[in-house]
């Protein structure tokens, strides 16, 4: 007998009582402001804000940021979703020169429009899936990231270094309506 | 047995006290980060909540959705594989290699290949495999295993780590900085990526409805090693799959608050193919997770998303280290999953405990972890009688509790038992009598004192 079909045997004999699914049960809680919320939480990842009045002025400063920085590598791109409660940017390989692009960078630029701010991860997911008539998207075709902030680890005596493995720096465009 | 009990393991570390304290201290304080990201988030009860009946939905038709998985995830063009045990899953491993003439690998953090040995497996058939988070990396320069699943080095100083990388990296030695020796490694694993053949990861959540896999990682290793890779092996409990899409904010939500206090890990990354000119293989690994599934009292210890709350709130854990629990896996779920695993070998480990409840508080998908603690008690003294002390503590308690007149005199005699606890020979018997005071007795028994208030108030 494969492994494949001694292993499913082994998990119908377990007799593990019918349990459903819960469905959507939890009722989220919605941020009061949530370019505020969404402010704070880049903070707390450190992740640097800058906003910007649009696509241009966002490439613009992106420039003038990299001749100030002493050349770090350096990585602009534009994501089409942010998150409120964690700060974090959707990053999907079509819009990424490749895959490992947004990691091996120092400093990765992101591109992001206020109207793209969802408060939560479960409204993210709901944006990536959105039913288009009647069929749901895939939310990847192959390769997506959230991405909330620079590298980081605290793994030598639980002290905080920024620039682990992936990105040194982290900053975000964000073209704000005002 | 060929490893230490935990408490003899846990007497050595405790010998070193200000090491122990530093320990104990910098755990909590992780478990206090926990509890800040948890007060911004009201709805957190709920969430737990979801998360368990969604982990127990799964695992009532657990071959359901793994079939489902694997169904999806061929399509997408990822090779799936089936590995009944440990030596299954590094067999195929090595072959996955061999073929593809594999010799440089990284691998990212992946509790399930350390569960199953691989890395001592690949090395006797010749191929270095480098760990490449960082905590994992120190211990590993350091031929240690790690002594806790979410932060591999927490029982380490930076002047030790610094002395590690002296010896391996050339550092300085006269700086013990985080910054600089993070830097230093920074260095040396992104050569190592570069030049790296095979890349092998673990899988936080398997998404079922499009075959989806989600690894969750703050430093970036396991995509710097699976996106410059040619082959990427991941490795898979078959408990780590769900059932779709929507399931994923309830578990992500709940994971990096849990182990760390943020409200998400740095990258949370999303594969679905491989990319192009890239093969992707994944192995679906039972080593006794089918059998554990049988078990009615411990089954739901399978709804564990290893976020290592348990351990950072455990005053037992913080307290003795993840090295005194002598298995892959420390802390409160270690000690209810390893017991399944070989009793004879871990039976002490459900003895590491007070009992407290303070794990199945802080567990994202509410595991019972006590009361599975206290079932494992009953499994282990009846499978192996547990110690002459305790037997004897047993026999005489057993005695007396079935002789009602001899309990109730010797009650009476409490007063005397109290001033002979306070002498000195007494009180040096154990560290819990020398740094306790038994509180003073009364000079009537509850029954005595009942009855005469009750003759009174007549």
């Amino acid at each position: 007998m494969s492994s494949r079909n001694k292993i499913l045997a082994d998990l119908a004999s377990a007799r593990y009582p019918d349990v459903a699914h819960p469905g959507d049960m939890v009722t989220v809680t919605l941020p009061q402001n949530l370019l505020h919320s969404f402010l704070e939480a880049c903070h707390r990842n450190g992740t640097d804000i800058i906003q910007v009045n649009d696509r241009n002025a966002a490439t613009e400063a992106c420039r003038s940021n990299m001749n100030q920085d002493t050349g770090l590598s350096t990585l602009l791109v534009e994501s089409s979703l942010g998150v409120a409660e964690n700060g974090s940017v959707w990053l999907t390989e079509e819009i990424l020169p490749d895959r490992v692009a947004p990691f091996a960078c120092e400093h990765l630029c992101v591109i992001l429009s206020e109207k793209d701010l969802v408060p939560t991860m479960h409204h993210a997911y709901q944006r990536l899936t959105q039913k288009i008539e009647g069929n749901s998207t895939q939310p990847i075709s192959g390769f997506g990231v959230f991405i909330a902030g620079p590298s980081k680890t605290a793994d030598i005596e639980q002290t905080l270094v920024t620039g682990a493995q992936g990105s040194k720096k982290h900053t975000i465009f964000l073209i704000t309506s005002l | 047995m060929s490893h230490s009990s935990h408490a003899s393991s846990a007497g050595a570390f405790l010998k070193d006290s200000g090491h122990a304290t530093w320990h104990d201290e910098t755990l909590w304080w992780i478990r206090s980060k926990r509890d800040n990201a948890v007060r911004n988030v009201p709805e957190w009860e709920s969430l737990r909540q979801a998360a368990s009946d969604i982990k127990k939905h799964t695992l009532s038709r657990l071959g359901y959705y793994l079939e489902q998985f694997e169904k999806k995830a061929l399509e997408n063009g990822i090779k799936v594989h089936w590995a009944r045990d440990a030596e299954e899953h590094n067999k195929l491993i090595y072959n996955i290699l061999k073929d593809n003439k594999a010799h440089r690998v990284v691998k990212s953090k992946s509790m399930l290949t350390e569960e199953c040995r691989l890395n001592p497996y690949l090395e006797k058939q010749g191929i270095h495999v480098t760990d490449t988070d960082l905590g994992e990396y120190i211990v590993q320069l350091r031929h240690e295993p790690p002594s806790h699943i979410v932060l591999p080095a927490i029982h380490l100083k930076k002047e030790q780590v610094s002395e590690t990388f002296q010896e391996h990296l050339n550092t300085h030695p006269g700086d013990a900085s985080p910054d600089y020796l993070t830097g230093a490694a920074r260095d040396v694993l992104r050569d190592t990526f570069y030049q790296a053949d095979a890349a092998i990861t673990g899988v936080n959540f398997a998404v079922a409805e499009n075959g989806m896999l989600v690894i969750c990682t703050n430093e970036g290793n396991a995509d710097m090693g699976m996106h410059l890779s040619k082959v990427h092996i991941a490795s898979m409990g078959i408990e780590k799959v769900i059932p779709g899409i929507a399931d994923l904010p309830v578990f992500l939500r709940l994971l990096a608050r849990s182990a760390t206090g943020q409200a998400s890990t740095v990258y949370t990354s999303h594969l679905r193919r491989p990319a192009p000119g890239q093969t992707l293989h994944l192995i679906l690994v039972d080593n006794g997770r089918s059998a554990m599934l049988a078990e009615p009292q411990f089954r739901d210890a399978l709804k564990c998303i290893r976020c290592g709350a348990c351990f950072n709130t455990c005053p037992v854990y913080r307290r003795s280290g993840g090295h005194s629990y002598h298995t892959t896996v420390a802390g409160p779920i270690g000690s209810v999953l390893s017991p399944g695993q070989n009793l004879q070998a871990h039976g002490d480990l459900p003895f590491a405990s007070t009992l407290c409840g303070s794990c199945s508080q802080v567990c994202p998908v509410k595991i019972d972890l006590h009361g599975q603690l206290w079932h494992w008690r009953q499994k282990a003294m009846m499978a192996q009688g547990g110690s002459p002390v305790k037997k004897a503590i047993g026999w005489a308690f057993g005695a007396l509790l079935i002789r009602p007149a001899l309990f109730r005199n010797l009650l009476l005699a409490g007063g005397w038992i109290g001033k002979l606890a306070s002498l000195k020979y007494f009180r040096n018997i154990s560290a819990w009598t020398r740094q306790r005071d038994l509180p003073p007795l009364p000079s009537q028994r509850f029954d005595q004192w009942y009855k005469q208030r009750y003759e009174q108030q007549k």
